[in-house]
């Protein structure tokens, strides 16, 4: 197990990304919340050896993933608004609120990948093992979803 | 405009609430004391009652089953794969959920409520007027009920899991285990401090019948007035009516049911 000053500094690099990674799976506050929070204790309590930053890095995407479909069983969900998801967040730019704006509206089976590939810099091969689709897949939802944003945003849809 | 430095930096601004670190730990520090007292309980009150004359005697009994600071249940759940469909062992988030043994043939169970908080509409009714599954008020918003109230047949509960759903800011309590009338009667509250501030206590009483197999749920919200004292009264003036006609179990490889309070 972790000790509790190499658990804090851990969970103070990483819980940002896990909370993205959540939200963009739920489209919702306060599951990404909820979930953040499980990913952190499973981190706490696991006996798991980490051979590498990358090695911890993997394990959380994929607790994460493994945290937004267990909760996708739940019997209720809490559907938030556009609005209500941006609460808190500090744009400061309307540009980029905009650009949230329309990735929020798009299917999950966009935004994960989206995100995954732009934000966390995964290949279309890991995330295919991640999220355990096929990478041909992965790479039709990116194409798919890049065609989405740039129809609503505008912009080089082959980026 | 959408490119991977502009999608960066607007995810950049996404960040966790500040007091993430905080519950976190102050949820890992709460189960130890949480689990002594509620493993205290369960063994006074649960092992005496269920061990001996449920698995002991071949009787049918209610468990209620404490999964400590694992805080999971393994269970068979109906996932999306592709377009179709497949049935997968999970862990499902839970600090508490029953499991029943259940003897002998069970029936059909039908109830009807004597007594109600104010005006309510069934969801269904038989040709005598028992409610036939399940009905609720319509409360604050869609899909949000301020009490609930449903029966489940000894079909129904055989083999079957069920699950007290267990979100992060969740926390049960079980107030009461113990013979009722004629049922086996838990109680138990749940409260929950959400992230974004709004909170609720939801409360349960469960009814398990030993002697014709059927569990009655009772659950209420504690904003609506809905309290154990307004359970009781429901309770004490439930006629329930069991039918002649046998109970068949279903094939489904789902082996749980959820007990919750729809959140709208």
């Amino acid at each position: 197990m972790l000790s509790d000053e190499e658990f804090s500094a851990i969970a103070e690099k990483y819980m940002d990304s896990i909370f993205r990674l959540a939200l963009n799976y739920m489209r919702s506050r306060s599951e990404a919340e909820d979930i953040t929070q499980n990913v952190l204790i499973k981190l706490y309590r696991t006996e798991k050896k980490f051979q590498s930053g990358d090695h911890l890095r993997y394990w959380l995407v994929r607790v994460t993933v493994n945290e937004c479909k267990r909760a996708l069983v739940s019997p209720w969900r809490k559907m938030e608004s556009i609005e209500q998801l941006r609460e808190g967040f500090v744009f400061p730019e309307e540009g980029r609120r905009e650009l949230f704006d329309a990735v929020m509206a798009l299917p999950k089976k966009y935004r994960v990948p989206i995100y995954l590939y732009y934000y966390e810099d995964y290949s279309t091969e890991e995330i295919g093992r991640i999220l355990k689709v096929p990478s041909a897949t992965v790479r039709t939802h990116l194409r798919r979803g890049r065609q989405q944003l740039k129809d609503s945003l505008g912009g080089d849809e082959n980026v | 405009m959408f490119d991977k430095e502009n999608y960066k930096r607007c995810f950049t601004c996404v960040r966790a609430p500040e007091d993430t670190l905080t519950k976190v730990y102050r949820r890992l520090n709460r189960p130890k004391l949480r689990t002594i007292s509620r493993t205290s309980l369960l063994v006074a009150v649960l092992v005496p009652l269920f061990v001996v004359t449920a698995l002991a005697a071949g009787l049918s009994g209610i468990l209620l089953k404490d999964t400590g600071e694992e805080g999971n249940v393994s269970c068979f759940v109906h996932v999306a794969k592709g377009k179709g469909t497949e049935y997968k062992e999970l862990d499902l988030p839970a600090k508490l959920y029953l499991e029943f043994n259940i003897d002998g043939e069970s029936k059909k169970v039908l109830f009807t409520p004597g007594w109600l908080p104010g005006q309510h509409t069934p969801d269904f009714r038989d040709e005598n007027g028992y409610e036939m599954i399940r009905w609720g008020t319509e409360g604050r918003g869609s899909g949000d009920f301020l009490f609930n109230l449903s029966i489940y047949n000894g079909a129904q509960l055989e083999g079957k899991k069920f699950i007290f759903w267990q979100g992060a800011d969740d926390e049960f309590e079980v107030l009461r285990n113990e013979k009722w009338q004629d049922w086996q009667r838990i109680d138990v509250k749940q409260e929950t401090h959400r992230g974004d501030g709004s909170e609720r206590q939801c409360n349960y009483v469960l009814l398990f019948s030993e002697e014709f197999n059927y569990l009655m749920i009772l659950a209420g919200d504690q904003s609506a007035g809905t309290d154990f004292t307004v359970l009781e009264k429901i309770a004490e003036d439930l006629s329930i009516k069991v039918t002649d006609v046998p109970a068949l179990r279903s094939h489904s490889p789902i082996d749980y049911n959820m007990i919750a309070l729809a959140w709208g």
